[in-house]
């Protein structure tokens, strides 16, 4: 990074936009909020619910197709990161990617252990990723969707039908009628560009 | 480990969680093992969770005080034991700062969140620096990034969950009026982490704390220090952008 100038990160302020320009995405840096939920402090734990029930909520439902089903998980999870907050390292990522992990892993392995969901048939990935957005995360999603826009058509179906629909790898593979080589291969090229894209680290 | 290849073929599908319990172990075995997957494991995760913020949904209103009650039947565990039982919480020597051959540190603007102080003795100074990254890179959690440095050098950080060791070399030398600032930038400001006396081009530096230390970086400041950053960073580890892989540690 020679003679790159690299902003100093401000983590819980928003970057104003420039005209033209995507809108920087917040990670609201909830570090220090976590260490107070470790010590027993439920107004902070009450804090963590505000900022990131509505992800934990979010995901699951879109991979659940079923409210209720997603109402449980975030609950889970919830109590989950009340339960675990001591053992929360930043090392190991974002306390928001600790809570999205968390929701999308369960409410994966839920739908994979329950009957198909009886919400609307995904026959083709959809296009767009939809679905009623929470007001704090307007410009995350707005980001996330211009981003997706920036993918193949190959790499974006691969990453709906894996993340936002909760298939496992041989299922895109055989419903795309692909080899899972191929499908491997299209969801790290698909990543990657996502993670440069939204500046994921 | 067997089958790495393959293992890291399973990364990105993993990361979106499209893999089986038994893959699922395997690549989180793997990730345990090489710090440099684990990097590009928790960025593909990082990367996932915007896109789950993306559809975020608030989830029915009676579900918050249903939480907040249940939390007074839920026991919180306590923080993570270090998972190799023996090695001994060795506190005395990590207060002691082990610095490049020549180099002295100066305590300058140190905020509680960081302990520095000068080791004396040529010879000790020398083997403690090799000694302070032996012992870093041998933890299980280790993080190595490593980073060009604006204007001439190259910088490397080992992370820990214990703290981060941090070493600049071929820096080059600046006006007597001015310093090398280090910054721990964990939450909203940066944290000063003292200026590096530099001898040779080289400093090293431990920095320990009881926050947790997000990134370190590095400005051009006063020589006596400034309490925020007056210029933009010349690196930044770990960098905000996919770094190349990890140098071995400096020699100098």
């Amino acid at each position: 990074m020679p003679g790159h100038t690299v902003p100093m990160m401000t983590t819980s302020r928003e970057a104003p936009a420039a005209a033209g320009q995507r809108p920087r995405v917040v990670v609201r840096d909830l570090t220090a909020v976590v260490r107070a939920v470790a010590e027993g402090d439920v107004a902070a734990f009450a804090y963590v619910y505000d900022r990131l029930a509505p992800v934990v909520h979010g995901i699951a439902r879109r991979v659940l197709r079923d409210e209720e089903a997603a109402a449980e998980v975030t609950r889970d999870v919830m109590l989950e990161m009340w339960r675990d907050a001591a053992r929360y390292v930043p090392t190991r990522g974002s306390v928001a990617a600790w809570a999205a992990e968390a929701a999308h892993r369960r409410a994966v392995e839920r739908a994979h252990a329950g009957p198909a969901p009886v919400g609307e048939d995904t026959g083709a990935p959809e296009q767009e990723v939809g679905g009623v957005v929470h007001e704090e995360w307007a410009a995350t999603a707005d980001l996330v969707t211009s981003c997706l826009a920036e993918l193949s058509e190959e790499e974006r179906a691969v990453v709906l039908l894996t993340y936002f629909d909760g298939r496992r790898y041989p299922e895109v593979a055989q419903e795309l009628g692909l080899a899972e080589r191929t499908v491997h291969e299209r969801l790290r090229t698909g990543l990657a560009r996502l993670r440069r894209c939204l500046g994921a680290g | 480990m067997a089958d790495a290849t393959g293992t890291r073929d399973l990364l990105p599908a993993w990361a979106l969680d499209a893999v089986d319990d038994a893959e699922r172990a395997r690549v989180e075995d793997a990730v345990r093992d090489d710090p440099g997957l684990a990097r590009e494991a928790r960025a593909l995760v990082e990367t996932a969770a915007r896109l789950a913020a993306a559809v975020a949904a608030p989830p029915p209103p009676e579900l918050r005080a249903d939480v907040l009650t249940r939390t007074e039947a839920v026991p919180q565990e306590p923080a993570d034991a270090p998972s190799e039982p023996a090695a001994p919480r060795r506190r005395a020597s990590r207060v002691a700062l082990w610095i490049a051959a020549g180099a002295v540190m100066t305590m300058a603007v140190v905020a509680p969140t960081v302990l520095a102080v000068q080791q004396a003795g040529r010879a000790a100074r020398a083997e403690g620096h090799v000694a302070l990254f032996a012992e870093a890179l041998g933890h299980p959690s280790a993080q190595v990034f490593a980073g060009e440095v604006t204007g001439g050098g190259q910088a490397v950080a080992v992370l820990t969950e214990e703290g981060t060791v941090f070493s600049a070399r071929a820096l080059p030398a600046l006006d007597p009026e001015l310093g090398y600032q280090l910054w721990i930038i964990g939450g909203e400001e940066p944290v000063p982490a003292g200026v590096l006396d530099v001898a040779g081009g080289t400093a090293t530096v431990e920095v320990v704390g009881a926050e947790p230390t997000e990134r370190l970086a590095l400005t051009v400041e006063p020589a006596e220090g400034s309490a925020q950053p007056t210029t933009d960073p010349l690196v930044v580890l770990p960098p905000q952008e996919p770094a190349p892989e990890a140098p071995e540690a400096p020699e100098g």
